[in-house]
């Protein structure tokens, strides 16, 4: 194991600790890929508005393919700005009412049932489901760390983990997957927008607003310490574990 | 801009864009003369030159049978496994990629292992390859016999426990405290990795729920492997000084008082340090543009660091905080060689490959020269080992080039550099040495 050149020089007049010390941890699955501050700029730690960990979602997928497996229907004959907007925030993701959860579609995959059956069971009074459609390498599945929103913009963070060694998948190829995730309290699906997603590799990450504490080591009763077991990421099983906010 | 003049990655990485431009032929309005370039063929010629062979060593004889311990070990773990895993062994694509991967790198690090210098470095290339075979056993005994995370944690408590074990018969004792230094500074580092591994892969503090799947266990168990191996060559070097010893005394006290000793001298001569000043602040001479800036800013800002000793001191791991007593005082004293070179007018030119040549010279020679005249071999080998890869590390960052590329001499100012730190740190090594083997002898 050679040292980089900047190790050398720091510690490079290091004597037999370098040999004796080779611990080489090359990991893949845990690299931060993705992760980064994904920019959402002021104070790094403050607690977001709304915090949903851990929520209430389904997911399915359909293999070997980036087509979108939920469409939002068209409106039929003509419609207005308004309606228009409607549906445009429902493709953007949000789902705030019984009529904009008729309006998906959702394919014949594994789990779709599930998936009508979840949006049937929200009570849009009191919560709203945010739809995420995109795709995810086929050996990998996307967990539902958590979601952060307030009244103008939501954001997903999520885990890419592997699924599980009998899964027969193939290496390089995509599957299309569509998250539901239902949220408590309602928003104003013309104000609101998607600020994007942040995937970690191998894990969630821990929030940034509990990161100092966690790293804090003194700080211990503070830490993260939920251990969800691995998935069968090919069910549409609802995840849920009851920490909102 | 001809094609010539693109900036290559090492320019880019070396130099801000204006730079690279003005590197570029002399383009009009950049103000300044530009920097020569020099013959790419040349460069090539110059970094391909020798580099002293300096094997890692340690002052005991490691039996031929403990470094066949572990070629079994690993040829034993690497023969539980059906490889290359098929796709009906491992299913799931990414993971049977990433295990025949691993298989593959297993083989070739044993393969590695028999092409070493010296068999410390034998056992240390042969631990990594024992990780890595396990890694391969154990994703087939997770697929083929359900093998989980805590059908493991057995095997990482009874590591723990022979750690603990090992740490209360481990005892500074020796007849030569300088040779003794040199076979328990890597003792107390390999008791260290195994007791990190035996309780498996740290939590990263930053990532929380990850799942345990084929993939974690694989790397748990890994990990006890290497743990494991690191405490059988600990035990092993442990046990090789004790069997050589005639007559022995407890080396604790002297060890104690040579580290108070030269870490208060230490401390003294660094005093006045403050890594955070700019160099340009305490040498006094224009060093600005010179490759020479570079080895007095990584030295002088690292001067005065003296965290490891105290930590590896507070951690009872007395011939580490030597060690890195040795390593500290070998920075101060090649930052001070440097500075008075060139306070006394020594400029350190690059105008021409030819430069280069010199300087890389300079650094090979004094590498040379050093294990040539050290009073104490075992002492400034590491070191001197260090500083010889680095010159490799240096030289394959210069090079290669192309036919006929003309290399402007700003993208290289920096590996230069590194060269004349070599030079510097070769240079007063065998002083540093004789200080510390005084101070333990003393």
């Amino acid at each position: 194991m050679a040292p980089t050149r900047r190790q050398a020089l720091s510690s490079g007049i290091a004597l037999l600790a370098a040999l004796a010390g080779c611990n080489d941890r090359s990991d893949t699955p845990e690299s931060d890929g993705v992760d980064g501050d994904g920019g959402d700029g002021g104070d790094r730690f403050a607690r977001p508005e709304n915090v949903a960990m851990d929520p209430e979602s389904v997911t399915i997928r359909e293999p070997g393919t980036r087509e979108r497996i939920v469409e939002v229907a068209d409106a039929d004959g003509e419609v207005n700005r308004t309606e228009r907007e409607r549906r445009r925030a429902v493709r953007e993701g949000f789902v705030t009412s019984a009529e904009a959860a008729s309006w998906l579609r959702i394919d014949d995959v594994d789990g779709a049932e599930t998936a009508r059956q979840f949006l049937d069971e929200t009570d849009f009074e009191e919560s709203f489901v945010f739809l995420d459609r995109g795709s995810v390498r086929q050996c990998y599945e996307r967990l539902v760390c958590y979601i952060t929103w307030n009244q103008s913009e939501l954001r997903r963070t999520y885990a890419e983990v592997y699924r599980d060694y009998d899964v027969p998948c193939t290496a390089g190829e995509r599957d299309s997957v569509a998250t539901f995730i239902r949220l408590q309290g309602t928003v104003d699906p013309q104000r609101i927008e998607s600020d994007g997603t942040h995937t970690r590799y191998g894990g969630c990450p821990v929030p940034r607003w509990r990161l100092e504490d966690r790293l804090e080591p003194e700080n211990e009763t503070t830490t993260v310490t939920d251990e969800a077991t691995a998935t069968d990421g090919t069910s549409a099983a609802v995840r849920h574990s009851g920490r909102h906010r | 801009m001809s094609e010539d003049c693109q900036p290559t990655r090492r320019g880019v990485l070396a130099l801000a864009g204006s730079t690279v431009l003005a590197g570029c032929g002399g383009l009009p309005g950049l103000g300044g003369s530009s920097p020569p370039s020099l013959d790419g063929a040349r460069l090539d010629e110059i970094t391909g030159g020798d580099v002293p062979e300096i094997p890692q060593t340690v002052p005991v004889t490691i039996a031929a049978d403990h470094v066949q311990g572990h070629v079994d070990r690993t040829g034993t773990l690497l023969s539980e496994a059906p490889l290359p895993f098929d796709d009906s062994e491992l299913p799931n694509g990414a993971m049977r990629e990433e295990m025949n991967a691993a298989a593959e790198q297993a083989r070739s690090t044993l393969d590695d292992a028999e092409n070493v210098r010296s068999p410390y470095e034998a056992i240390a290339t042969l631990r990594d390859a024992r990780g890595k075979a396990r890694t391969v056993a154990t994703a087939w005994a997770y697929a083929d016999e359900g093998l989980r995370r805590e059908d493991l944690e057995d095997d990482a408590d009874t590591l723990a426990a022979d750690v603990d074990a090992f740490r209360d018969r481990l005892s500074y004792v020796g007849e030569d405290p300088v040779r003794a230094l040199l076979v328990y500074e890597p003792v107390e580092s390999l008791v260290a990795v195994a007791s990190q591994n035996a309780e498996g892969r740290p939590e990263n503090p930053r990532t929380t729920r990850r799942p345990e799947n084929l993939v974690t266990v694989t790397e748990f168990a890994a990990a006890l492997e290497r743990g494991r191996s690191a405490l059988t060559d600990a035990t092993h070097l442990f046990d090789r000084l004790h069997a050589d010893l005639t007559r022995s005394r407890d080396l604790a006290g002297t060890f104690e008082s040579a580290l108070d000793e030269l870490f208060v001298q230490l401390e003294t001569e660094t005093s006045d340090f403050d890594g955070n000043d700019p160099v340009s602040a305490v040498v006094d001479a224009d060093i600005d543009d010179s490759p020479v800036e570079v080895p007095l800013e990584y030295l002088h800002s690292d001067v005065a660091r003296t965290g490891s000793i105290t930590t590896h001191r507070d951690d009872g791991e007395l011939a580490s905080a030597l060690v890195a007593v040795h390593r500290e005082f070998t920075r101060l004293r090649a930052f001070q060689d440097l500075r008075d070179r060139v306070e006394s007018g020594e400029n350190y030119a690059l105008e021409s490959t030819e430069d280069v040549a010199a300087i890389r010279e300079s650094a090979v020679t004094a590498i040379e020269t050093g294990l040539d005249e050290t009073a104490e071999p075992g002492l400034s080998r590491n070191t001197l080992h260090n500083m010889a890869g680095l010159v490799e590390n240096v030289d394959s960052e210069i090079g290669p080039y192309d036919a006929q590329e003309q290399v402007p001499v700003d993208w290289i100012r920096r590996d230069v550099g590194e060269y004349i730190y070599v030079a510097a740190v070769a240079r007063v090594t065998p002083d540093v040495s004789e200080t510390v083997a005084e101070t333990l002898r003393s």
